[in-house]
């Protein structure tokens, strides 16, 4: 080979390689000046990503910090349809996994879309056994589920939350605010492996973590309410029924117990009758019970005294063309003989010495007609009809419990309030709000709404229901060992579809409260439609008795030992001496 | 004489183009060093951001497993479980009626709100 041919060829080899560095640097330049914006986008939306960091939903608690509700991190299964290579085959693996439809998941799959979610909050095992495909596109993500560890109890006060973690009921709605916290942001720098590249941090809000509740509910007694009155619900064939238990000094609701229950860990599972909070959303012709409060007006008044008698027409008694029964025929009866036997006849004559006026002043001081604010949404008013409203026989009907509607939270705190000497509270259901620390940032107090009665008057009342609470009484079966109670039954007709009252469907109820002279708790029983046996003295009077019996052991209540007991104990004991 | 003038004046400059040579080469050894240890100090934290991460990590799982845990016992301790128990007699506990109960101290558990008739005039 001469050396010319060698020279031209070395010539041509580095032309080419300079004409093909030419070409890089041309490229160069081409990406670096010319599509570097664009690039530079790319680039960016790759690597760095603005991620929302969710907050914890705070919890709630009962009086003694035992947890009612709480989040819990959960897996949920997303893909990016993209990336799935065969969506048929994916969504035959998936649907054996997840148990959904082979289809629907084949269409999600086949999406245009880089996220769809395949399945949310998913137990371990499912997540486990997803992540044991491995396949292509297909993810598990962190998500919080919130759990109540009790199940059914206290369920219509929780209320729950929807799938992304929205109070939909309950206190869960109510205090929504509270417990859904803040989600923060980060502005993040990913790494090839989508792994976080913690020094090129730009932005980092952290997020707040929803407040914790605490409740005045005590999760014993709330169990104690909820055990007794489903056994009654059950016995009576009932078709619900509502029991609240209140410290009549404070208007705190220690339990707040309804019945047909439901799990609120599977809401799907129920029907939208059960989810229902009865207690404070049902409005009911309160019957009988409603004397005590035409009772307690009318000796606040001075409309009638303790001594007064009322003739009781031997149980018939005809006024404004209508006649007025009683369920036995009473002759004279004394204001008190009146309560404790429950004479329609003899109500509506004291309800006729309070009159008309001082009738309706006193039944919307007592509360009734108005929500009670309690921290709680769908809270029904009642019904009190505006005294221009009301016709001639109204006065001979309402202090008997008719023509009226309450709720069986309002009559709690109206029945609290002949207990405490005539103060009606605010019920109290949030003790507090704290932080994930355990820091009080908010604490609700009790509240006195008004005074309603005076001292004595509330005093004399108490004696009054003391009396339907014993032999003589309607309320034999509220008689409870140890301690004595006060109270009183209640059997209310209700409206068939024509509007008349009904022979066939009652509410039987009872409302009370013990210890008698010092009471340490309220408690109202109402059933709906219990059946064949529908008396307020049967069907809910031995629930008082059960519940009260139980709440007073377990909040250490001392026994009301008789005297002659106390004294027989002393005797005893001197002689051992 | 002359020669060794002009030796003097030819060495002069061989030598400060020697120092500044050595000078420079210094500055760029150093710059050399300060720029891989700029690149180490940067791998370092790039590193140190993943152990950081994956410690984050970490305690978000003791975080959850602690919260599940505590789920479990509030479970554990529901009450209509254990009575479900005392029911069906598994654990050979017994509801204790009230003479068999010895309360340890003669004071009220009401709590901290008081209850009495006289303590309203408190609220009000």
């Amino acid at each position: 080979m001469s050396v010319a041919i060698y020279r031209g060829r070395t010539l041509f080899l580095c032309l080419a390689i300079f004409s093909l560095f030419l070409l890089l640097a041309f490229q160069l330049v081409c990406i670096q000046m010319m599509e570097n914006p664009v690039l530079d986008d790319k680039a960016e939306g790759q690597h760095c990503v603005n991620m929302r960091v969710e907050a914890k939903r705070g919890r709630i608690f009962d009086c003694s910090k035992k947890v009612l509700a709480m989040s819990v991190p959960v897996k949920s299964v997303y893909a990016d349809p993209k990336l799935v290579p065969e969506p048929a085959l994916a969504a035959k693996k998936l649907s054996a996994v997840l148990g959904a439809g082979e289809r629907a998941l084949e269409e999600r799959l086949r999406r245009k879309k880089r996220f769809v979610w395949l399945a949310r909050k998913v137990d371990d095992e499912t997540a486990a056994r997803v992540d044991m495909l491995s396949l292509e596109g297909i993810y598990l993500t962190d998500e919080m589920k919130r759990f109540y560890p009790n199940a059914e109890l206290l369920s219509h006060v929780l209320g729950f939350v929807g799938i992304d973690n929205d109070g939909l009921e309950g206190m869960e709605l109510y205090a929504d605010a509270f417990l859904r916290g803040k989600p923060g942001w980060r502005a993040i720098v990913r790494d090839g492996k989508r792994r976080e590249i913690l020094p090129f941090r730009s932005q980092d809000i952290p997020p707040v973590d929803g407040r914790d509740i605490i409740l005045t509910i005590d999760a014993v007694i709330q169990n104690i309410a909820e055990v007794e009155l489903d056994k009654a619900f059950r016995e009576f064939n009932a078709k619900g029924g509502s029991c609240i238990v209140m410290r009549p000094g404070t208007g705190d609701i220690l339990a707040m117990a309804n019945v047909p229950p439901y799990n609120p860990n599977d809401v799907g599972a129920s029907l939208m009758e059960s989810r229902r909070n009865r207690a404070m959303t049902d409005m009911l012709e309160p019957g009988s019970t409603f004397k005590v409060i035409t009772g307690a007006a009318a000796l606040d008044r001075g409309a009638v005294v303790m001594d007064d008698v009322f003739f009781c027409e031997n149980g018939a008694f005809r006024t404004h063309g209508r006649t007025l029964h009683d369920h036995h025929p009473y002759g004279n009866l004394s204001f008190l003989q009146v309560i404790q036997k429950s004479s329609n006849i003899g109500a509506a004559k004291v309800g006729m010495r309070l009159g008309e006026e001082g009738l309706h002043s006193y039944i919307r001081r007592f509360g009734f007609g108005e929500p009670t604010g309690i921290d709680l949404r769908g809270e029904a008013a009642g019904i009190v009809h505006p005294l221009n409203r009301w016709s001639k026989l109204s006065i001979s009907r309402i202090p008997m419990g008719h023509e009226i509607s309450v709720t069986p939270l309002q009559m709690i705190c109206a029945v609290s309030a002949i207990a405490n000497g005539g103060f009606l509270m605010k019920p109290r259901i949030i003790d507090g709000i704290v932080d994930s620390e355990g820091n009080v940032l908010r604490s609700f107090t009790p509240r006195v709404r008004r005074q309603v009665i005076g001292e004595e008057s509330s005093r004399c009342m108490v004696e009054v229901m003391k009396a339907v609470v014993s032999d003589q009484g309607t309320a034999r079966r509220a008689v409870l060992e140890g301690y004595t109670a006060a109270g009183k039954t209640g059997t209310a007709q209700k409206i068939e579809e024509d509007g008349r009252y009904s022979h066939r469907y009652f509410f039987g109820s009872f409302v009370g409260f013990a210890p008698a002279d010092d009471p340490a708790i309220a408690v109202i029983v109402v059933l709906d439609e219990p059946r064949p046996v529908y008396y307020g003295g049967t069907v809910a009077a031995p629930v008082f008795r059960s519940v009260s019996q139980k709440v007073l052991s377990y909040l250490g209540v001392p026994q009301e030992v008789p005297d002659v007991e106390l004294a027989e104990g002393a005797i005893a004991a001197g002689s051992r001496i | 004489m002359a020669r060794k003038k002009s030796r003097r004046r030819s060495s002069k400059p061989g030598k400060r183009f020697f120092a500044r040579s050595i000078r420079l080469g210094v500055v760029i050894v150093l710059a050399i060093v300060v720029s891989f240890a700029y690149v180490w100090l940067h791998i370092q934290t790039v590193r140190l951001g993943y152990a950081i991460k994956k410690e984050e990590g970490r305690l978000k799982l003791y975080g959850e497993r602690s919260d599940a845990l505590k789920l479990k016992v509030t479970r554990l301790k529901a009450p209509r479980r254990i009575e479900r128990l005392v029911e069906k007699g598994s654990c050979n506990f017994v509801i204790p009626d009230e003479r068999r109960i010895v309360r340890m101290s003669g004071r009220r558990r009401i709590g901290r709100l008081a209850l009495t008739k006289g303590s309203m005039r408190h609220n009000l």
